[in-house]
């Protein structure tokens, strides 16, 4: 009889499985104040933790950043830029013409794409810009600004707006730190930090990084040989 | 009959000056003449290295085990000798990790063309021996449309980018499994609470296990002094990076330990004309290497092994 009831299925509804069930409870109460209590003490020794690390400086979590920061800076242009022509009263003197000085007095000329296109000025401009021609961002209202896609005017200072309008990708790695040169902090909270514009490093008429030579070689053993003597002939041809 | 003759007279043959003694042990007293001398001639070098080095520096702690005015001393020490031995008053400062802080670093090999400009910033940053032109950066170019780092080559000389290749500078990775600080026999390298794995260059025996076994081939050993001209020594120092390392001893890329942990920018990442680098706070959620980490590819080199880099690389497209 007594292994039958064992090895019956438990009755939730009969009074032995209730008496269990009561005893599971107490156990399990004991149990949990145990816990409770056992918790509270660790809780304790942590907060008492907490307030002897609170004496060294909080680590820098995005709530916690200091309200003062110092700035970041482009080096956009500070204004339009200028022409250096012939003095007229003194030929071996040049003087700084603005944009507007000789374009107000030109009729801007829609089909002018490339140098390859101006018979007066401008002949020695490397024009390697997709397909845009010179009023693609030049402003034939006020030369001494450029303009967006839309027409709208844009300064000088501003002319990474214009870039961003094609470029929204390389704009928006910009925005996050992820593209172009800087120097200075990565922590502001500690000191500023100094970032390039768009056209420090490309030109804005031919954008694409021109190639380069490598200047600087270690006599490494690794993977190949030292060849200091290939490298300087290399170099002077 | 001659085998017999030796036998029955071995005592016949005497040195000429030394009556008494015996072939046998005039030479054995040759063969320890020999040996001391050999001896003498081998334990030169130590002898020197010993007089080269004060007892300071001889019984200087481990750093981890130096407290602060031990430090203190250490630094004034070095300060000093480097105003005896190069003529010039440098800084040597011991930065501790900024709390909440893990440098994380990554590279978009899309916009670097290889040019090395962050191999000399390395170079003049961190005093590096002038005559083998040492850098903690190898830029590797690489075939595209492979991986694999050991088929990349570093003394290519023509203009860069070349056609159908890609570059990949390659310095430490600063590791969370660092495999250089497992097989450090003395402890005399290991990860800084910013993630930073340094070496104390005062407990470095030199055994370059480390250099072996870093999949990176990021460690370099300092075959003598380094030769840096007095004036070109840069003066802005610290104790685990870039003081100027004794012969002998390992050394490897520490984020520019001296600068970051000021919260500047490291030396290969401001001289990069490219703008490829992208350094900061894996632990700030508004830092820019957190940006890269979640919007662009990343891969990590040799990811396989292991060794969890705190190194990225990436590429836009």
């Amino acid at each position: 009889m007594k292994e039958r009831e064992l090895n019956m299925p438990i009755d939730p509804h009969s009074p032995k499985v209730t008496h269990r069930k009561g005893f599971i409870n107490l156990t399990t109460s004991v149990l949990a104040l145990v816990l409770v209590l056992f918790s509270w003490h660790a809780y304790t020794l942590a907060t008492e933790k907490k307030q002897t690390n609170a004496a060294k400086p909080t680590p820098l979590a995005s709530a916690q950043k200091p309200a003062k920061l110092h700035p970041v800076t482009i080096s956009v242009p500070t204004g339009a830029p200028v022409a250096f022509v012939p003095d007229p009263e003194d030929s071996s003197k040049f003087v700084a013409v603005s944009c507007t000085t000789c374009h107000a007095t030109r009729e801007p000329n829609t089909k002018n794409m490339t140098a390859a296109d101006m018979d007066e000025f401008h002949q020695d401009l490397n024009m390697a810009h997709g397909q845009l021609s010179c009023l693609s961002c030049h402003n034939p209202d006020d030369y001494d600004a450029l303009k967006k896609a839309d027409g709208s005017l844009v300064t000088y200072p501003n002319v990474m707006q214009l870039c961003a309008q094609c470029h929204q990708g390389r704009n928006n790695d910009y925005e996050h730190g992820a593209h172009g040169g800087m120097t200075g902090y990565w922590d502001l909270s500690k000191g500023p930090r100094a970032r390039k514009s768009c056209i420090d490093c490309h030109d804005p008429h031919a954008p694409a990084i021109a190639k380069m030579l490598p200047q600087f070689k270690p006599l490494d053993r690794f993977m190949d040989a030292p060849q200091p003597k290939a490298h300087q002939t290399q170099a002077s041809q | 009959m001659t085998t017999q003759n030796k036998k029955t007279e071995p005592r016949s043959i005497t040195l000429p000056v030394l009556g008494q003694v015996t072939r046998r042990t005039a030479l054995k007293a040759v063969g320890a003449t020999l040996g001391i001398a050999a001896f003498g001639k081998a334990a030169q070098p130590m002898i020197e290295n010993f007089a080269s080095i004060s007892p300071e520096e001889m019984f200087q702690k481990h750093y981890k085990e130096l407290d602060e005015s031990e430090r203190d001393t250490v630094l004034k020490r070095l300060e000093t000798q480097s105003k005896e031995e190069y003529g010039v008053d440098v800084t040597i400062r011991d930065l501790p990790p900024l709390p909440g802080v893990k440098y994380g670093y990554a590279i978009n090999l899309s916009v670097c063309n290889g040019n090395g400009e962050c191999m000399r910033a390395c170079h003049e940053e961190n005093n590096h021996d002038r005559d083998s032109n040492q850098s903690y950066i190898r830029v590797l170019e690489m075939q595209q449309g492979s991986m694999d780092m050991e088929k990349g080559t570093t003394t290519f000389t023509h203009a860069v980018p070349a056609e159908n290749k890609f570059y990949m500078p390659v310095q430490c990775q600063q590791c969370d499994n660092p495999p250089c600080v497992h097989v450090c026999p003395v402890e005399a390298t290991w990860t800084e609470k910013d993630g930073i794995v340094v070496v104390d260059y005062n407990w470095c025996i030199g055994c370059r296990y480390c250099e072996a076994a870093c999949p990176y081939h990021a460690r370099r050993f300092n075959w003598q002094t380094p030769n840096v001209p007095s004036e070109q020594i840069n003066p802005d120092q610290g104790y685990l990076s870039n003081q100027i390392r004794p012969a002998g001893v390992m050394e490897k890329c520490t984020f520019c330990l001296h600068r970051v942990r000021d919260g500047r920018l490291p030396a290969c990442l401001e001289a990069c004309p490219t703008g490829a680098r992208v350094f900061g706070n894996l632990l700030d959620p508004d830092s820019e290497i957190r940006w890269v980490l979640k919007n662009k590819r990343v891969f990590l080199l040799k990811e396989d092994l292991g060794t969890q880099p705190n190194f990225f690389y990436y590429f836009d497209r």
